[in-house]
């Protein structure tokens, strides 16, 4: 078996698309998680002006970030297995989930930026 | 160069192993929200995904940069222009993000009816927003620092 395919799911999943689309999909989730779990660690840089309070969106950016790579490799499987079946369901709850934890982060920088 | 995962990809040409096109049954939320009309081509849904996760991307970086000026700069910039900085970087944070979803959004349901893709609404935003920041920094290196 494919030792590298075995790391990214237990069964492999064969799909035909030449252009690699799942691979490159799954790329980007994992570039994005690396991007916020930098935005989470900078957070931490924020506890000696704000106090401990600072470390409710570091926990929060963590939480959405283990919450997503948990189903990174099922999504992974659902499209390339949507390459072979023509179709496939569209990521509405992660891109929710990704989108209002940006959304909250922003919102709580702007909040501890205006209140000082 | 090979591919990264010659034992994954079948050679074109090759028929699909399994078919069963019984489609997958979707919950009523994502039914409402993304309405009527036909399945787009899965690459489509994948460069979909793939360009709002570069927008959230976008915004993540304008995050780091509002947290980061709020948090380093305070040798560089008087409190008042710090707090100008790091809130229109972290304004432009949530607009990003905000417009992401809501652009998903109407790409997916777009591309279900086959109708036009919608403007991107978040290129002047951005744009604007970008030059209106660093306007105002130059201002303040120019006039502010004497």
């Amino acid at each position: 078996m494919n030792r590298r395919s075995h790391a990214v799911s237990s069964t492999p999943v064969r799909h035909d698309d030449p252009g690699l689309q799942p691979e490159r999909t799954l790329l980007a989730w994992r570039r994005t998680l690396l991007t916020l779990i930098g935005v989470c660690i900078l957070f931490l840089r924020w506890i000696p002006p704000f106090g401990w309070v600072a470390l409710l969106p570091v926990i929060l950016s963590l939480l959405a970030g283990i919450l997503i790579q948990i189903g990174l490799n099922a999504r992974y499987r659902k499209s390339a297995r949507g390459m072979t079946q023509e179709r496939i369901p569209p990521p509405l709850r992660e891109v929710a989930v990704l989108g209002c934890t940006v959304m909250v982060l922003s919102l709580v920088g702007i909040v501890a930026v205006v209140s000082g | 160069m090979n591919f990264p995962e010659p034992g994954n990809v079948i050679p074109p040409g090759t028929p699909p192993a399994s078919a069963p096109v019984t489609p997958p049954e979707r919950d009523r939320l994502s039914a409402s929200l993304l309405g009527g009309g036909c399945e787009p081509d899965p690459r489509f849904t994948l460069a979909n995904e793939r360009t709002f996760l570069a927008w959230i991307r976008t915004a993540l970086a304008f995050l780091a940069g509002g947290i980061a000026v709020e948090a380093f700069t305070s040798d560089v910039f008087s409190p008042g222009l710090r707090r100008a900085v790091a809130l229109s970087l972290l304004v432009l944070a949530l607009l990003v993000s905000a417009s992401a979803c809501v652009r998903w959004l109407k790409v997916e349901r777009a591309m279900r009816q086959r109708k036009p893709l919608p403007l991107p609404v978040l290129v002047p935003i951005l744009s604007l927003g970008g030059a209106l920041v660093a306007a105002g920094l130059i201002v303040f290196l120019i006039y502010g620092a004497s």
